[in-house]
């Protein structure tokens, strides 16, 4: 879709064209489903969150303006959605260690330094990716968001700045203190979960 | 190992965002520095990690799922749309058969009436009364020529009560008091009104014509006192500015101030006009019941500094305005029946124009207290409300 081809498709869905603004939702809804699966770490609500998303770009697009495109804004969205959901789920569900880990058949409580026993086998199901996902899940949200989108969806940081709506200053020492984070988290969880992964080369730090 | 400066450009220089002249440096750098270049190549493996995380399959389910959310709300908004025009157009018909019958009264029961409405002053009421306000009085004239007998008391209405339906009068004789001053003017109203809803119901779908008649009430609503019942405040679109440090924690604050309001957020989103990249402004638009506005309206300021805010109540006012003009064309319509009862010659005519009345009567009281309510309620919306317009 081009877009100027898009355009003309967002103006057709702000005056209620419903045929119209399914064809946006089929442009987009593999895209932010995986935005919100990474940022909401769960199915089922990165499902809830882009229902979500897509009810709220239907409502307001009447208000759209066309100061940023149409896909920044549908990402901004996504993403304050997130953001929310993640606000909301803080209540009931604390990202601490100790919250279930999804691992397809079988849930496994995720177990960290008491024991180096039972992690290593789940930890082996993983790949590195998901493994740092999850250390990622730990961050303040505004942390984990700039770094799943430029390490995750490979937005730049310009892109990154429309998206979130922030200065490109401020992704770029967000970007910086996430990963360095994620990298001194990553390197404990190797040094405490031990002897599988050898980190040798990590062996003069 | 110890800390070096230079690792803090180490993540720009991965991404491919390192300013150029910045770039050279840090290589030459990282030449001789063990800790930024064991730093770099841990970053690399994080960043390698995550961008070769597979795209997920979205189940299947997603996109009907988004179309039947969006569906839902495509039938909620059009009934709605069509509930609140039916609701005017039964209004309306109910009206026009009431003065209808009313006028079929006074034609089958007087004579010198019947007379009259044949002549030529009818039509030429119809024909300048469709010309707009500026014309309403001398159509008014008009009337007051048509009912001849008993016009003249009319406006003490109370006076004029024959033996038979003495009861029902009085009853009727305290409300007719202040509304009997003006209801020549409304029954006036009522052919271009007619003219409009047959035109209405020949474009019955054409959401656009609503357009104009809200713009009308804006303007309505900037001279006027501001006549809104706060349960009926449809949204609220606020925007504030706040500085750009604490902009991403406000849009979760405003949020659940919001929904703690018993609110609901369509839409919130930090809004940046191009060149003015230092002046952040947050946009929520929101429904919240008027109860609320207050508070939260309060809680915004908190946080930054409320720029405008624009209330939009869609159709309080038409409605406002609509029951006031409703019931001064019932009291119109009234004092014509009992009038027409007071003239009347036959005793079956009368009974029928009485169960009429007593109709008209109920549907006025009922008006009535639903104009009280909005009064009531109007105090208070207009403390809350300072901005309107589109």
């Amino acid at each position: 879709m081009s877009s100027s081809d898009e355009r003309s498709i967002v103006d057709r869905a702000a005056k209620g064209d419903v045929d119209a603004f399914e064809s946006l939702v089929k442009a987009y809804e593999k895209k932010l489903y995986n935005m919100a699966y990474r940022l909401v770490s769960d199915p089922e609500d990165a499902l809830d969150v882009v229902q979500e998303v897509f009810l709220k770009t239907y409502q307001a697009l009447p208000n759209f303006r066309g100061d940023s495109q149409f896909s920044t804004w549908l990402y901004r969205v996504c993403v304050n959605t997130c953001l929310d959901h993640l606000r909301k789920d803080k209540k009931s569900k604390t990202y601490s260690l100790d919250a279930p880990m999804d691992l397809g058949d079988s849930e496994v409580q995720r177990q960290v330094e008491d024991d180096g026993i039972s992690t290593e086998d789940a930890v082996e199901m993983k790949s590195t990716g998901e493994e740092i996902l999850e250390i990622i899940n730990q961050l303040d949200p505004h942390y984990r968001t700039a770094l799943i989108l430029c390490d995750v969806h490979d937005y730049s940081y310009k892109e990154i700045a429309e998206i979130l709506n922030v200065s490109l200053g401020t992704v770029k020492s967000r970007i910086h203190r996430a990963r360095n984070l994620v990298r001194k988290l990553y390197q404990a969880e190797q040094s405490s979960g031990s002897s599988v992964k050898s980190s040798e080369k990590r062996g003069g730090n | 190992m110890k800390y070096c400066d230079f690792s803090e450009l180490l993540s720009a220089y991965l991404d491919g965002e390192l300013e150029p002249e910045l770039v050279a440096q840090l290589e030459e750098h990282l030449e001789d520095c063990a800790y930024c270049k064991n730093m770099l190549e841990e970053m690399k493996e994080i960043k390698y990690a995550l961008s070769s995380l597979q795209e997920v399959e979205p189940p299947q389910s997603l996109h009907a799922s988004i179309m039947h959310a969006v569906n839902r709300q495509v039938i909620e908004d059009q009934n709605e749309r069509k509930a609140r025009k039916v609701a005017v157009r039964n209004l309306w018909l109910k009206r026009v058969s009431v003065v209808l019958a009313a006028c079929l009264i006074i034609l089958a029961i007087s004579p010198a009436v019947r007379s009259t409405f044949f002549g030529p002053e009818l039509l030429d009421d119809y024909g300048t009364s469709e010309d707009g306000q500026g014309e309403m009085k001398s159509a008014s004239e008009g009337t007051s020529d048509v009912v001849l007998p008993g016009e003249s008391e009319e406006t003490d209405s109370s006076a004029v009560e024959p033996a038979p339906q003495e009861s029902v009068i009085k009853e009727l004789a305290p409300e007719g008091d202040e509304s009997a001053q003006e209801p020549a003017p409304v029954e006036e109203e009522l052919p271009p009104q007619d003219v409009q809803l047959s035109e209405e119901e020949e474009k019955e779908e054409e959401i656009e014509e609503e357009a104009p008649e809200e713009g009308e009430f804006f303007m309505a609503l900037k001279s006027a006192p501001v006549r809104l019942q706060p349960k009926e405040i449809k949204s609220a679109e606020v925007t504030v500015q706040v500085s750009s440090d604490v902009l991403n924690d406000v849009s979760g604050e405003i949020r659940s101030a919001v929904e703690e309001a018993g609110g609901e957020v369509h839409l919130c989103f930090e809004h940046v006009q191009p060149g003015e990249e230092n002046k952040p402004a947050f946009c929520i638009t929101a429904t919240l019941p008027a109860s609320a506005l207050e508070q939260v309206l309060g809680n915004l300021s908190t946080w930054g500094s409320l720029v405008e805010s624009n209330i939009i109540a869609h159709d309080v006012t038409d409605y406002y305005d609509f029951v006031s003009c409703t019931i001064q064309n019932k009291v119109g319509q009234r004092d014509k029946l009992a009038q027409a009862i007071e003239n009347a010659t036959n005793l079956e005519d009368v009974s029928v124009a009485e169960e009429e009345l007593l109709k008209l009567e109920e549907e006025t009281h009922r008006l009535r207290r639903e104009q009280e309510l909005l009064d009531d309620l109007s105090s208070e919306a207009s403390l809350l409300l300072w901005v309107i317009g589109e």
